[in-house]
C-alpha cells in the first residue's frame, strides 16, 4: 500500500514539476506610451487665410488642462511677429476644462500674419505641444476704409482657390471659389466675359456668379459632367477696386482646366441644428445663437439659429480621406427674431421678424482628416465655405440688414457621438448693420445628424412666390435726388440668374440702361442717371424666381422725380464736409489746433476746433448740386495733402476717390497717421462774382456753375453771386487713432427748395399745399415791431394774407455720429453740455452732431413804417439765410474772449475736443426719439432792407450776421421700410430773432421774428442703406 | 500531506493549460509539421515519421501505411504549451513590457485516427490501407481555430492555436519492397459575405450573413523502399534492414475571406461601404522528405531531411490584406532530423529524435504585422507499451507517450507600427523562448 503511494506521489511530482517546467516565465503586459496631451482643433485653423479681425482664438485639447485657472501667457500666446498681442485667456464653460480661448483685447489688424504659441501648455495628460511650437494664420483684408487694409499687394491677383483641385478635389458638385488680394470692381464681373465657364465644347456653362469684396463664386446652375473637361477663364479685364487688371491667376494663364471627378452616388444626411441652448464645447457659448455687435446695436442683440441642414455626402468609400460635401443652394436655417435695440438698449421701435440665413450658392465643403492628431479619439475637420444671405422677415429690418455674406468659411470638427454624427465649427459672421458699420458675431455652429436617416425630416419645399416687400424712393420720391440708387427689396432672395434681362427701366417712356444692376442679400440695386422731374417706371418681368423657382408677379414700380426750377440756377456749395467745417476759412492757427473761422463771418465768430480724424474714414464732402463728375479729378481739383503746422504741403496722400453725382469720397490709400496735419483742398474759379467754370481747373456743377466756397459776408457789397464761385476750399484736419463710433450723413429731405437755389421759384411745392414740405421748413411770424416800424408783414403786403409765404425752407446735410449707450452716470461724464432730463435720468445713446450750415429759402417781408408817407419800407429779401450750427468750444487760444455783438461767446475747447453738438437718442412712448439742443449763427448776407426817404432808396444796415440762437430739438427716429432713417426734428422753444435795421443813425428799425414753437422742423434722412 | 501534494500539480497544470491571455494567437504552422501528430512522431522529432506504421503515416508517409496491414483505431490527446519571450531593448515610443512571456497560447487538440486494410472491398487480395488521421483544437472544441492580425507587441510566426488538421489517404505494396502511398490533406476555405443596411451607432437593418467553407485538398504522394527486399536476390540480404522514403507533399494553406457591405443611410448609399478582408489563416509549404531507416538489432536509427519551400508563402501575403503591407520575405529551409527507437522488449519500445529548424522568415522587421521567428532545435522523448492481451479488449492495445522540447534561439527583431494611440513607435526586442509538447495515445490494433 505504501509503496503504491509512494508511486502516486511521485507521478504527482513528476507531472507537477513538468507543468511548472511548461509554464515559463511570467505572463507579458505590454503597455504602450500614452500619447501625451493632443491639440484636437484649433480656430483659426493653422495657416487659415481670412480670418475675421474679430475672431477668437480657440484650442481644444484631447484632455482638460491641468490647471484651468492658471491660465496665462506664459503657457500660450499670441504674438504678431516678436510683439505678443494682450489677450484675455479662459476655458471655455461646457468644454470638460478641454477648450482654451484667447480673446485679443484689440480688433487684430487687418492682413495681418498671427501666431498662437504653445509655451508651456499640460494638460492632465502631459504637456502638449505642436510642430514649430504653435501655428499661424492671417486675418482677412478690410472691406472699408484705407487701401493698405483693403489690399494684400498692389497687383490684383488671386490669392485663393478653393477647392484647389489638389489636395481638395473638384467634383461634379463643387461651386468655385476664388479670393483676389484686392477687392473686385463689381462691374468688371460679367459673366460670359471676363468671367467664364466652359464645357469641353466650348459652351458657356450657365452659372450663378457672387461678387462682393474679395470674394467670387461660380456655382453651376447643374452639376457638372464628371470626367468632362472644363475651362474656366479669370481674364485680365476683371479689375480691382483700385483700377488694377487680374494678374494671370493659373500659372501664368487666364485659363484653368480641369475634369470634375463624380460625386456619386450621392447621399444626403439630415443633420439638424439645434437651439439647445447649451454650450459649445468650443466656445462656450450657446450653440448656434449668433451674436450681432455693433455700436448701433450694442452687444446684446443675438438671434438664436436652428433648422435642419440637408449635407449631400459624394461617395464616401470613393473619398476616403477629403469626403466632399454639399449643402445646396436654397436651403435656410430660421432664427428668432432680432430684439432691435438702437446701441443694445433703445427700442428701435420694430423687431426683426424672423431671421433667415439662406444658402444663395451651393456650400462646398470636406470632412477630412484632423490636421493635428492622429490620435483615434481624434475628431475630422470640417471645412465649409458657404455663400449666405441674411433676411428678416420685418420689412424695414429686412431692408436694414439683408445682405450676402459670401465666403462664410467654417471650421469645425466632426466626429461620431453615440451613433450620431455631431459637428462643431466656428466661424465669424462679419455683417453689414445699416449699411453704416459692419457687425460681427462669433457663430458656434453645431450641428447633429438624426439618428434614424430614415425619419429624419426631408427638406422643406418651398411654394411660396416672391414678393416685393419694399422699396426706395416709393412714397419717399420727393426725397430722392439724383445719385441715389433705386433700391427694391424682396422678402427673400431671389435666383440671380432669372433677374438677367428681367428688369427693364423706362424713364418718361423711353426705356433706359442703367448703369448697374446688382444685387445682394434680397436687394436689387439699380443704379442709373435720374433726372429732377422725370417718370421713372421700373419693371419687373414676367420669370424672376426665388432660388427655388417661385416666380414673382410681374409688376412695375413707377415714381417720380421732384421738379427743379431751373430758372434762378445756384452755384453748387458744400452742405457738409467730413472732417471740418465747409467754408473757406481765415484766421487759422494749426499748431493749435484752431482751424479759423469760416471767412466772410464775423471777427468775433468762433474759431473752429482743427477737426480730428479718425485713421480709417474717408473725406466725404456733398454738395446742394448734381456735380460734373470730370470736375473732380484727384490731384487736381480736389487735392489731399499732408501739412506741417505752417500749412505748408509735404506730401499729397493717394487714395481713391469716388465722385458720385452730389458728393465724392476719397479714401487714403494708407490710414491717415496719428497726429499728423492734413489739408483737402477742392478748387473753385477763384471769384465769388464769376459763374465761369472750368472743370479742368475747379469743380463745377453739372449745369457748369463753379463751386461756391463762402455763403458769408460781411456786407450786402461783398456777398457771392447766386451762380458765383470762390477760392479753394481748404479743409485741415488731424489725423487720429481708429474710432470705434458710427458716422452717419442725414440729408434735409424733403425740402421744397429742390434746386437748393434758397430762392422760392415758380412750380416749387410748399408746405401749406402739401404738408410733406412742412419737412425742413420754418415758419416765420411777426411778433412785434419797434424803431420806425409801424407794422409789418412775412410774404406779402401788411392786410393780405399769404401764409404758403411765410415759410423758408432748408437745405442741408448734417453730418452725425453715433458713439453709444451710455448710462446716466457715463452721460454726465461724458457730456459737454446739459443734459437732456431723460439723459440724465436714463442715459440715453450719445449722437455727436458735426456743426455745418443749412441753407434756407428766402422770405419777402413788408413793412409799414411809421413815418409814411415821407418814408417807406421797400419789400424786403431776406436771401438766403445761412443757419450755421456752432460747435461747443471755441478753438482760439492766448487772445482775449471775443465780445460779439449779437450772440454769447462759448467756452474754450479743452485740448483734444472736438467740440461737436451733442444729442441722444432716448425711449420714447412710441419709439426712439431724438433730443439735442442747436446753438447757431443766423447770417442773412443778401438781407436787403431798402427804406425810400422821400423816394430815394437807402439801403439799411441788418445785424443778421453771426446772429446767435439756441433752442433745443426733439423728434422721433424712425425707420422707413427702405431701412433710412429717418428723425423729424422740431422746435422745443420759439426761436426770436430781432432784426435791427438802420441807416446813418437816423433811421432805426426793429422787427421781432418768430419762429414759433415746433413749427422749425428739421426732418434728416438717412441715405440708401445699400449703393 | 496527500492532499496537499495532491494539489500542487492540479494548480500547476491548471494554471498551464489555461490560456492567460485573451490574444488567442495562431500561427502559420500546424500540429503536423511543428510537432508531430502522435505521441511516436513527437518523441522522434518526425524523424522516423517516415517510416511509422501508426496511422500518422496517412499524412508523413501514406506508402508507408502498407506496411501493416493490421487495421488501427487510434485516439489521443495533444498538448502544446510555448513560452514565447520577447525582451525589449527599447526604442521610440517603445511599449513597457512587464514579465517575460509574450505568447503561452497552447495548442490542445484531440486526435483520432484510423486505418483499414480495404482489399475485402476487392476481388483481389491485394491489402490496401487505409488511413484517416485528424486532429481538433480545444481537445475537439475549435474547429476553425486561426487568428490574423497585425500586432503592435510582435507575433511570433510558429505555434498557438492549430488549424483542423484532416487528413486520408491509402497505401499499397507495388512491387517488391516498393510501396507508393498518396493522401490527401483538407483545409479549409471560409468565406463570409454579409451585407446590411446600418446606422453609425452600428443597429442594423436588413441583415444578410452568408458563410461558407469550402474544403480544399491538397496532395501527399509517397513511395518507400525496402532496399532489401527490392535491391536483394536472395534473402537475408543486409539491405532487408533498410528502408528509404520520399515523400512529397504540395502547399496547403487556409484562407479566409471576409466580404461585408454596409450601406448607411444619410452618409453611404448603395451600393454602400465594402469591407474586404482577406487573409491567410495557416500555411503549410510544398514539403519534400526523404529518410532512410535502418535496423540495428533492438535500434531502429532514422534520419530525414525536409525541405521546406516557405518562399511561396511571399506571393501568398502580398494577397493578405492585413499582412500586404509588411514586404514579408522567405526562405526555403531544409529541416534534419535524427531519431532512434530501442525495443526494450517485446512490449516497450522508447524513443527519441532530434531536429535542427531554421526560421524560414528572413526579415526582422515586419511593419504593423511584426512577425518573431527563430531557429530551434527540437528534442523528443517518448515511449509506447504495446499489451498483447489486454484487459477487456479483444486486441492488442498500444500506449503510446511522447515529450518534445523546442528551444528557440534568440533572435533580434525590430518592431515597428503605429501604437494604440496611432503614433508611429519602433522597438528592438530579443524573441526566444522555449515550448513544451505533451501528447498520449490509444490505439486499437485489429
Amino acid at each position: 500500500m505504501n509503496n503504491k503511494i509512494m508511486k502516486a506521489q511521485l507521478a504527482w511530482l513528476l507531472a507537477a514539476s513538468l507543468s511548472l517546467i511548461s509554464c515559463g516565465g511570467d505572463k507579458q503586459t505590454v503597455v504602450f506610451p500614452n500619447r501625451g496631451g493632443d491639440v484636437f482643433y484649433t480656430y483659426p485653423d493653422a495657416d487659415q487665410r481670412g480670418v475675421s479681425t474679430r475672431a477668437p482664438i480657440v484650442v481644444r485639447l484631447s484632455d482638460p488642462v491641468a490647471d484651468p485657472l492658471q491660465l496665462d501667457d506664459s503657457m500660450i500666446r499670441l504674438m504678431q511677429g516678436a510683439t505678443p498681442i494682450p489677450i484675455d485667456i479662459s476655458v471655455a464653460p461646457g468644454s470638460d476644462d478641454r477648450s482654451i480661448v484667447l480673446r485679443p483685447i484689440d480688433p487684430l489688424a487687418t492682413g495681418a500674419t498671427y501666431t498662437v504659441e504653445l509655451l508651456n501648455l499640460t494638460s492632465t495628460n502631459g504637456q502638449i505641444t505642436l510642430p514649430d511650437g504653435g501655428f499661424s494664420f492671417t486675418t482677412s483684408l478690410a472691406a472699408k476704409g484705407p487701401r493698405a487694409q483693403q489690399v494684400s499687394g498692389d497687383q490684383f491677383s488671386v490669392t485663393r482657390m478653393f477647392p484647389d483641385d489638389a489636395e481638395l478635389p473638384i467634383l461634379d458638385f463643387t461651386s468655385l471659389r476664388f479670393q483676389f488680394s484686392q477687392p473686385i470692381y463689381i462691374a468688371s464681373v460679367r459673366y460670359g466675359d471676363t468671367v467664364m465657364l466652359k464645357d469641353g465644347e466650348d459652351q458657356l456653362v450657365p452659372a450663378v456668379v457672387l461678387a462682393k469684396g474679395h470674394y467670387l463664386t461660380i456655382d453651376p446652375v447643374e452639376d457638372l459632367q464628371p470626367g468632362s473637361s472644363y475651362t474656366l477663364t479669370l481674364s485680365e479685364q476683371l479689375t480691382s477696386l483700385y483700377g488694377a487688371s487680374l494678374e494671370l491667376p493659373f500659372s501664368g494663364s487666364s485659363t484653368f482646366s480641369f475634369s470634375p471627378l463624380a460625386s456619386g452616388p450621392t447621399e444626403v444626411m439630415a443633420l439638424q441644428a439645434p437651439a439647445s441652448g447649451l454650450p459649445s464645447q468650443l466656445t462656450g457659448q450657446p450653440v448656434n445663437l449668433v451674436p450681432v455687435i455693433a455700436t448701433l446695436l450694442g452687444e446684446e442683440t443675438q438671434s438664436q439659429q436652428q433648422g435642419d441642414v440637408f449635407a449631400e455626402l459624394a461617395f464616401v468609400p470613393n473619398y476616403p480621406v477629403a469626403t466632399p460635401l454639399r449643402i445646396a443652394r436654397g436651403s435656410m436655417l430660421t432664427g428668432d427674431e432680432l430684439v432691435v435695440r438702437i446701441g443694445g438698449q433703445i427700442p428701435a421701435g420694430f423687431n426683426s421678424g424672423d431671421v433667415v440665413v439662406q444658402f444663395i450658392s451651393d456650400a462646398t465643403g470636406y470632412l477630412l482628416p484632423n490636421p493635428y492628431s492622429t490620435s483615434p479619439r481624434a475628431p475630422r475637420q470640417i471645412r465649409v465655405f458657404m455663400d449666405v444671405a441674411i433676411t428678416t422677415g420685418n420689412a424695414v429690418a429686412n431692408s436694414s440688414f439683408n445682405q450676402d455674406v459670401l465666403h462664410l468659411e467654417l471650421v469645425g470638427q466632426a466626429i461620431v457621438e453615440d451613433g450620431v454624427l455631431v459637428s462643431d465649427a466656428l466661424t465669424v459672421v462679419e455683417s453689414d448693420v445699416l449699411g453704416l458699420e459692419t457687425a460681427f458675431g462669433v457663430l458656434s455652429f453645431r450641428m447633429e445628424a438624426y439618428a434614424d436617416q430614415l425619419a429624419a425630416p426631408q427638406p422643406a419645399e418651398d411654394m411660396d412666390a416672391p414678393f416685393v416687400q419694399s422699396w426706395m424712393p416709393d412714397q419717399l420720391a420727393s426725397s430722392h435726388r439724383p445719385g441715389e440708387p433705386v433700391v427694391i427689396n424682396f422678402n427673400e432672395a431671389v435666383d440671380p440668374v432669372s433677374l438677367t434681362n428681367r428688369i427693364t427701366i423706362s424713364q418718361d417712356g423711353i426705356p433706359v440702361v442703367p448703369d448697374l444692376i446688382r444685387q445682394d442679400g434680397v436687394s436689387v440695386i439699380i443704379t442709373l442717371p435720374l433726372n429732377y422731374g422725370s417718370d421713372y417706371d421700373i419693371s419687373l418681368l414676367d420669370g424672376i424666381t426665388d432660388l427655388n423657382g417661385n416666380s414673382l408677379p410681374q409688376q412695375t414700380l413707377s415714381f417720380s422725380m421732384p421738379f427743379y426750377a431751373a430758372n434762378q440756377p445756384a452755384s453748387p456749395v458744400a452742405l457738409q464736409a467730413y472732417p471740418g467745417f465747409p467754408c473757406v476759412t481765415v484766421a487759422r492757427d494749426l499748431a493749435n489746433n484752431n482751424a479759423g473761422r469760416c471767412n466772410g463771418g464775423q471777427t468775433t465768430d468762433d474759431r473752429l476746433p482743427l477737426a480730428l480724424m479718425p485713421a480709417d474714414r474717408s473725406i466725404q464732402v456733398s454738395f446742394s448740386q448734381v456735380m460734373d463728375p470730370t470736375s473732380i479729378v484727384a490731384g487736381s481739383t480736389f487735392l489731399v495733402e499732408e501739412v506741417d503746422a505752417a500749412e505748408t504741403s509735404i506730401a499729397a496722400v493717394d487714395g481713391r476717390l469716388e465722385v458720385r453725382e452730389r458728393e465724392i469720397v476719397f479714401t487714403p490709400d494708407q490710414p491717415w497717421s496719428d497726429g499728423s496735419l492734413y489739408r483737402y483742398t477742392l478748387r473753385s474759379n477763384g471769384n465769388p462774382a464769376s459763374s465761369t467754370c472750368n472743370p479742368a481747373a475747379a469743380i463745377c456743377s453739372a449745369t457748369g456753375l463753379p463751386l461756391k466756397t463762402r455763403v458769408l459776408s460781411t456786407s450786402l457789397a461783398n456777398t457771392p453771386a447766386l451762380n458765383g464761385g470762390g477760392q479753394d476750399l481748404e479743409i485741415f484736419f488731424r489725423g487720429v487713432p481708429a474710432s470705434s463710433s458710427v458716422l452717419t450723413k442725414l440729408s434735409n429731405l424733403p425740402t421744397a427748395d429742390v434746386n437748393s437755389n434758397s430762392r422760392r421759384d415758380p412750380g416749387e411745392e410748399n408746405a401749406v399745399d402739401d404738408p410733406e414740405y412742412l419737412k425742413n421748413s420754418a415758419r416765420i411770424t411777426v411778433t412785434d415791431v419797434g424803431g420806425q416800424v409801424a407794422e409789418a408783414n412775412i410774404g406779402c403786403p401788411i392786410g393780405d394774407s399769404c401764409p404758403e409765404d411765410s415759410y423758408i425752407y432748408a437745405t442741408g446735410t448734417l453730418g452725425a455720429e453715433v458713439v453709444g449707450f451710455l448710462d446716466a452716470g457715463e452721460a454726465a461724464a461724458v457730456a459737454r453740455s446739459p443734459l437732456p432730463p431723460e439723459v440724465a435720468s436714463n442715459g440715453g445713446i450719445l449722437v455727436y452732431l458735426h456743426p455745418t450750415a443749412l441753407l434756407t429759402s428766402n422770405f419777402l417781408a413788408y413793412a409799414r413804417t411809421t413815418l409814411e408817407p415821407l418814408t417807406t419800407a421797400d419789400p424786403t429779401d431776406s436771401g438766403e439765410l445761412i443757419m450755421r450750427l456752432r460747435y461747443q468750444c471755441d478753438a482760439r487760444t492766448g487772445a482775449a474772449a471775443p465780445s460779439p455783438a449779437e450772440s454769447a461767446p462759448i467756452r474754450r475747447c479743452d485740448p483734444g475736443e472736438s467740440g461737436f453738438g451733442e444729442g441722444w437718442i432716448v425711449e420714447g412712448v412710441d419709439g426712439p426719439r431724438f433730443l439735442a439742443t442747436l446753438n447757431g449763427y443766423i447770417d442773412g448776407p443778401r438781407l436787403n432792407a431798402v427804406a425810400r426817404v422821400l423816394g430815394a432808396p437807402i439801403t439799411l444796415a441788418h445785424n443778421q450776421r453771426s446772429y446767435g440762437f439756441t433752442t433745443d430739438v426733439r423728434g422721433d427716429v424712425e425707420f422707413i421700410d427702405d431701412g433710412r432713417m429717418s428723425i423729424a426734428l422740431a422746435t422745443e422753444t420759439p426761436i426770436v430773432v430781432l432784426v435791427n435795421l438802420s441807416a446813418a443813425g437816423v433811421l432805426n428799425a426793429d422787427v421781432e421774428l418768430t419762429l414759433p414753437m415746433g413749427e422749425v422742423i428739421l426732418n434728416v434722412l438717412s441715405g440708401s442703406v445699400k449703393r | 500531506m496527500m492532499k496537499k501534494l495532491s494539489r500542487i500539480p492540479l494548480a500547476a497544470l491548471i494554471a498551464c493549460v489555461t490560456p492567460l491571455s485573451n490574444i488567442a494567437q495562431a500561427g502559420m504552422s500546424n500540429t503536423a509539421t511543428t510537432f508531430g501528430i502522435l505521441p511516436s512522431d513527437i518523441a522522434s522529432a518526425q524523424s522516423l515519421s517516415l517510416f511509422n506504421n501508426q496511422v500518422s503515416a496517412t499524412y508523413y508517409n501514406p506508402a508507408y501505411l502498407a506496411r501493416d496491414t493490421r487495421g488501427e483505431l487510434t485516439g489521443g490527446l495533444f498538448h502544446a504549451e510555448p513560452s514565447l519571450e520577447v525582451e525589449s531593448h527599447g526604442g521610440v515610443n517603445a511599449p513597457t513590457r512587464s514579465g517575460d512571456v509574450l505568447d503561452d497560447t497552447p495548442s490542445q487538440q484531440v486526435l483520432i485516427g484510423m486505418k483499414k486494410d480495404l482489399s475485402f472491398l476487392t476481388k483481389y487480395d491485394h491489402p490496401i490501407m487505409f488511413g484517416f488521421m485528424a486532429g481538433v483544437e480545444k481537445f475537439g472544441k475549435e474547429m476553425m481555430a486561426f487568428q490574423s492580425s497585425t500586432a503592435n507587441e510582435g507575433q511570433f510566426f510558429n505555434y498557438g492555436r492549430q488549424p483542423l488538421f484532416l487528413n486520408l489517404g491509402v497505401g499499397t505494396n507495388v512491387w517488391r519492397g516498393i510501396d507508393v502511398g498518396a493522401s490527401l490533406r483538407i483545409t479549409l476555405h471560409a468565406d463570409a459575405t454579409m451585407t446590411t443596411q446600418s446606422d453609425l451607432a452600428g443597429n442594423t437593418e436588413r441583415e444578410n450573413i452568408e458563410v461558407a467553407a469550402e474544403p480544399v485538398m491538397v496532395p501527399i504522394i509517397a513511395i518507400n523502399m525496402n532496399a532489401g527486399e527490392t535491391l536483394c536476390s536472395r534473402s537475408p540480404c543486409w539491405m532487408d534492414k533498410l528502408d528509404t522514403a520520399i515523400v512529397y507533399k504540395s502547399y496547403a494553406k487556409g484562407e479566409t475571406n471576409v466580404a461585408a457591405n454596409a450601406v448607411i443611410p444619410g452618409t453611404i448609399p448603395d451600393p454602400g461601404l465594402d469591407l474586404i478582408i482577406s487573409t491567410i489563416s495557416g500555411f503549410t509549404p510544398e514539403i519534400i522528405t526523404a529518410g532512410a531507416q535502418y535496423q540495428f538489432g533492438k535500434f531502429r536509427i532514422g534520419a530525414t531531411a525536409e525541405l521546406q519551400q516557405w518562399s511561396r508563402l511571399e506571393d501568398q501575403l502580398q494577397k493578405d490584406t492585413i499582412k500586404d503591407q509588411s514586404n514579408l520575405r522567405f526562405k526555403d529551409i531544409v529541416i534534419p532530423r535524427i531519431g532512434v527507437q530501442y525495443q526494450l522488449n517485446e512490449a516497450l519500445a522508447l524513443t527519441s529524435g532530434i531536429a535542427f529548424e531554421e526560421s524560414p522568415l528572413e526579415n526582422s522587421n515586419s511593419d504593423e504585422v511584426n512577425y518573431l521567428d527563430n531557429d530551434k532545435y527540437i528534442l523528443g522523448l517518448g515511449g509506447s507499451l504495446l499489451l498483447k492481451n489486454p484487459p477487456v479488449l479483444a486486441w492488442p492495445v498500444q500506449l503510446d507517450f511522447g515529450y518534445q522540447y523546442h528551444y528557440l534561439k534568440d533572435r533580434d527583431f525590430s518592431l515597428t507600427g503605429t501604437t494604440p494611440d496611432n503614433q508611429p513607435y519602433q522597438e528592438d526586442v530579443t524573441a526566444g523562448g522555449d515550448v513544451h509538447v505533451f501528447s498520449g495515445s490509444f490505439t486499437v490494433k485489429f
